[in-house]
């Protein structure tokens, strides 16, 4: 599979999909981090991608997404945003409702 | 880049908004903002996002490793700041 496809198909197959840099595991930057730990926090389960991987991921992603930056969540094949807009949606409770819809919620 | 710079540019693609640009790292290339426009109304914050990245073009992701945003229509802010 071509790369953008095996990109587009991750975030079609996955209800969560997480592109970032290293792993939720061992998160390589501040922003990355902070969405790992909003998943976290509600226990949900998801996919990581890490872009530092290959770089040639970012280009495509943000070519599909029209987003410039990682980290980039989607749920349900939609782009949620970055670490800002999936912040601020934490604070506000609309991520709760977002990732309900994913289906994905274990508690 | 100066913050004054980014600033610069993200006016010259929202002439309308209210741009505060600070340099979180002090390394000139990491930066936060808040961008208040009434070009926001009716769009979601992807859309709001979307408009300010477009604004700062390739610099996003050369010069500018990272961009903290925060953007608001003046009805939002106005609500938060009372």
């Amino acid at each position: 599979m071509e790369l953008k496809e095996q990109i587009i198909n991750d975030i079609t197959t996955n209800h969560i999909m997480l592109f970032m840099k290293g792993t939720p595991e061992m998160p390589q930057c501040g922003f990355s981090n902070a969405v790992v730990q909003a998943l976290n926090h509600y226990g949900v389960e998801y996919k990581a991608t890490n872009v530092l991987t290959d770089p040639e991921i970012r280009v495509q992603l943000s070519e599909y997404s029209n987003w410039p930056t990682i980290p980039q969540l989607f749920v349900n094949s939609k782009l949620i945003g970055g670490a800002d807009i999936t912040i601020e949606m934490h604070n506000n409770g609309q991520l709760l409702d977002i990732l309900d819809s994913a289906g994905e919620k274990t508690e | 880049m100066e913050p004054g710079k980014v600033k610069e540019l993200i006016l010259k693609g929202l002439p309308k908004a209210h741009v505060e640009v600070a340099d979180t790292t002090g390394t000139k290339d990491h930066f936060s903002a808040v961008v208040i426009s009434d070009d926001f109304i009716g769009k979601t914050m992807i859309q709001q996002h979307q408009e300010v990245y477009k604004t700062l073009g390739n610099y996003l992701t050369n010069e500018i490793h990272a961009l903290q945003l925060k953007t608001m229509t003046k009805e939002q802010w106005q609500k938060e700041n009372n």
